[in-house]
């Protein structure tokens, strides 16, 4: 993260609804330039963590602090820095894009060609400058997706918060969204992204987060969530000749933590497969072990949300 | 960002959505006009009472006096029917007002003592009391004197002619007794517009309703999260109500001006004074604001909220005397009325119309409205508020 001070930081968050606490003292920080998953199943909490973090929700406890300035639901040039995107189409769907962008933009501060300007660059940006005119409810579900999302970016905010921004959305559109949100990164914008899809935490995010029922279980990058969990990159070498001979050679390499020898193949485990994969090849070219196919797994969010909470992320049918 | 210009963000969404839902602006503009059209043509001259006549006597100066004492009384006009069941025919289809039916024969039973004339009218008809009470004093300025030449002659055994000769000789001697009906107001109603009742009528009523029914359109904003969207920029809560307010309230002004302007224009509705009648139209669209903005506030569902709405304000509407005067209210209902806000825009805008008053004439109108509005925007700002701080799980 750096030595830089973060864009976000939260500090023991709780949220109560009547004698359910919704939020459980959630505490996390995201770096300038940073995207940050918040990762669990429906109900774990992101939503209402999110919506404290925008200041559309009162904490019970705990802060919420946007570039050093605390942030709450009272009035706050400062949430300028906030780029809001709810789950919900949060739109006049009897408006046009650009009347929808206009009147949020208005609320931001925006106004005359200043105001054009970001409309037209952020309706770019979502890939809808063609369909700027036409009013919301005619859009399919994931252009309404994408408008939801401009309206986030229109006033150049510095924290973009996206809640389940591809929820019920077709492939493509999912797609497009994604690839959005990886240059919105790599531009510089600091992201927070909820989401229970392992697999776009896992494209999207540079560190994540996994909460399950109001609670913060785990932080960091992928890498290191699965080493805190004790699971390591598996290579599994296919091959008839030579295993055991093959096996002695590559348990001394660097970073392999294990090796196994099953009729037909040798499986390395190591802390990074990537990184000792060329190592293991080179072993059994030089054993002799005629080769005839190397696979690379690599212990993926689910198994670090099922090793931490005994239960799947979601349900397959998603 | 300046308050200013998020109300201004606001009331320009509101304006622009209100214009491209037509049924919104149909129930904003045409009905209202459509119906004071309709009732103003049909009840719009309900302060005259035409009387049929059927004259058994034609040729009977007594007769022809007792016609002519009702045709001299104040907004009677008369229509001759050849026979009786002609007549009843016109009093069931509500032609006429009422019916006069003279006996064949009128002035023999005149100076018999014996005569009877037929009233026919409905018998709810609120002119039925009205025809009879014209009816017995037409007839008491015949009946009186001939009624006094009969004793007369009876007393001093003096012929008929004599006798009412003596009557009607006393009777200009005696001092007269002037009895006058005095018709409240009638300085001020000559000249208004037979639309000057309706109007007023139609305008509280369907201000109110459209004000109130515009709350679903809150319920749909507070449920899209448009307006927590709004809450996550740099304007607080107190941003979005002061928008969605203004917006109302504007919306409310809007439909008035529009009565108001149709009603003077094209139905010729003198409104009373300007002054009078500008704060009674701020202060009932404010209330209606406050009404619409609680429903939406505190309504969960935007169908049930469109659905519910206008019924309820129909029914308030018919309590405050948007449909039928208040004077024909009895004492119970009368003071029923005292709670519900349109009782006191229909007595101002009575007090304006038809007594000539000035602002000051309505004060009491106006305060117990800006009560109501106290009370409806308090109470929408407070449920507006908590619904958008609520939160989500």
């Amino acid at each position: 993260m750096g030595d830089t001070a973060p864009v976000l930081r939260i500090d023991g968050l709780v949220r109560r609804f009547g004698e359910r606490t919704a939020v459980d003292g959630v505490s996390f920080q995201i770096a300038a330039g940073e995207t940050y998953g918040l990762l669990g199943p429906n109900g774990a909490g992101k939503t209402t963590t999110i919506s404290m973090i925008a200041g559309i929700l009162a904490a019970d406890a705990g802060s919420v602090h946007v570039h050093g300035v605390p942030i709450t639901t009272a009035a706050n040039p400062h949430k300028r820095h906030i780029g809001f995107v709810p789950q919900q189409i949060a739109l006049f769907d009897d408006l046009t894009a650009r009347e929808n962008l206009r009147f949020f933009g208005g609320l931001q501060g925006l106004r005359g060609k200043a105001l054009d300007a970001r409309i037209a660059a952020t309706l770019d940006m979502v890939g809808l400058s063609d369909r700027a005119d036409d009013r919301i409810d005619a859009f399919s579900g994931g252009m309404q997706r994408r408008a939801n999302i401009a309206v986030g970016l229109l006033h150049e905010p510095t924290l973009l918060i996206l809640d389940e921004p591809t929820a019920g959305v077709d492939p493509q559109s999912r797609n497009q969204i994604l690839e959005s949100v990886e240059q919105l990164g790599t531009a510089g914008l600091s992201v927070l992204y909820t989401t229970h899809y392992m697999e776009e935490a896992e494209r999207l995010c540079d560190r994540v987060g996994v909460i399950d029922n109001g609670r913060l279980i785990a932080e960091g990058t992928r890498r290191e969530l699965v080493t805190q969990i004790g699971e390591h990159d598996r290579i599994v070498v296919r091959g008839d000749d030579h295993l055991q001979e093959f096996a002695a050679h590559v348990r001394h390499l660097p970073g392999v933590v294990e090796v196994s020898v099953a009729d037909h193949s040798a499986e390395v485990s190591a802390d990074d497969g990537a990184a000792v994969l060329a190592g293991v090849v080179t072993c059994a070219v030089e054993v002799g072990m005629a080769v005839t196919g190397v696979e690379v797994h690599e212990p993926n969010l689910e198994s670090v949300f099922l090793h931490l909470t005994g239960k799947a992320l979601r349900d397959r049918a998603d | 960002m300046n308050l200013l210009t998020a109300v201004r963000q606001f009331v320009t969404v509101v304006l622009r959505r209100l214009l491209r839902d037509r049924t919104a602006l149909f129930f904003m503009t045409v009905l209202p006009v459509v119906v004071i059209v309709i009732i103003g043509v049909t009840f719009g001259n309900a302060g005259g009472l035409d009387v049929g006549v059927v004259n058994g006597s034609p040729g009977s100066p007594g007769a022809a006096s007792v016609v002519r004492a009702i045709d001299a009384s104040d907004g009677t006009r008369i229509t001759w029917f050849d026979n009786e069941d002609d007549l009843r025919g016109a009093v069931r289809r509500q032609s006429v007002s009422a019916g006069v039916v003279l006996p064949t024969g009128f002035d023999e039973a005149l100076a018999n003592g014996d005569v009877s004339i037929r009233l026919i009218a409905l018998p709810d008809s609120q002119n039925a009391s009205l025809a009879h009470d014209v009816l017995v004093s037409a007839a008491a300025s015949v009946l009186s004197p001939a009624g006094a030449a009969r004793l007369a002659g009876e007393v001093s055994g003096a012929d008929p002619a004599t006798a009412a000769q003596t009557a009607g000789s006393l009777e200009a001697s005696l001092p007269a007794i002037d009895v006058a009906t005095v018709d409240v107001g009638r300085e001020q109603r000559a000249g208004l517009s037979q639309f000057s009742l309706v109007a007023p009528q139609e305008l509280v009523l369907f201000v109110f309703i459209n004000a109130m029914a515009s709350g679903a359109a809150l319920v749909r904003m507070r449920r899209t999260g448009v307006l927590r969207r709004v809450l996550a920029g740099p304007g607080g809560a107190g941003t979005i109500v002061a928008g969605v307010l203004t917006a109302w309230v504007i919306v409310a002004l809007l439909q008035s001006l529009l009565i108001l302007s149709v009603g003077s224009v094209a139905f010729d509705v003198d409104w009373g004074s300007p002054v009078g009648a500008g704060a009674l139209v701020l202060l009932f669209s404010l209330v209606g604001a406050g009404a619409g903005l609680m429903v939406g506030a505190l309504g969960g569902n935007e169908d049930r909220v469109g659905a519910i709405t206008p019924p309820i304000g129909i029914v308030l509407g018919a309590l405050g005397g948007c449909m039928v005067p208040l004077e024909v209210f009895s004492p119970t209902m009368r003071s029923v009325a005292h709670a519900v806000p349109q009782y006191w825009a229909m007595t101002a805008w009575q007090r304006l119309i038809f007594d000539g008053e000035g602002i000051g004439g309505i004060t009491m109108p106006l305060l117990a409205l800006a009560g109501f509005a106290v009370v409806f925007l308090t109470g929408a700002v407070l449920a507006l508020h908590r619904s958008l701080l609520r939160g989500a799980t």
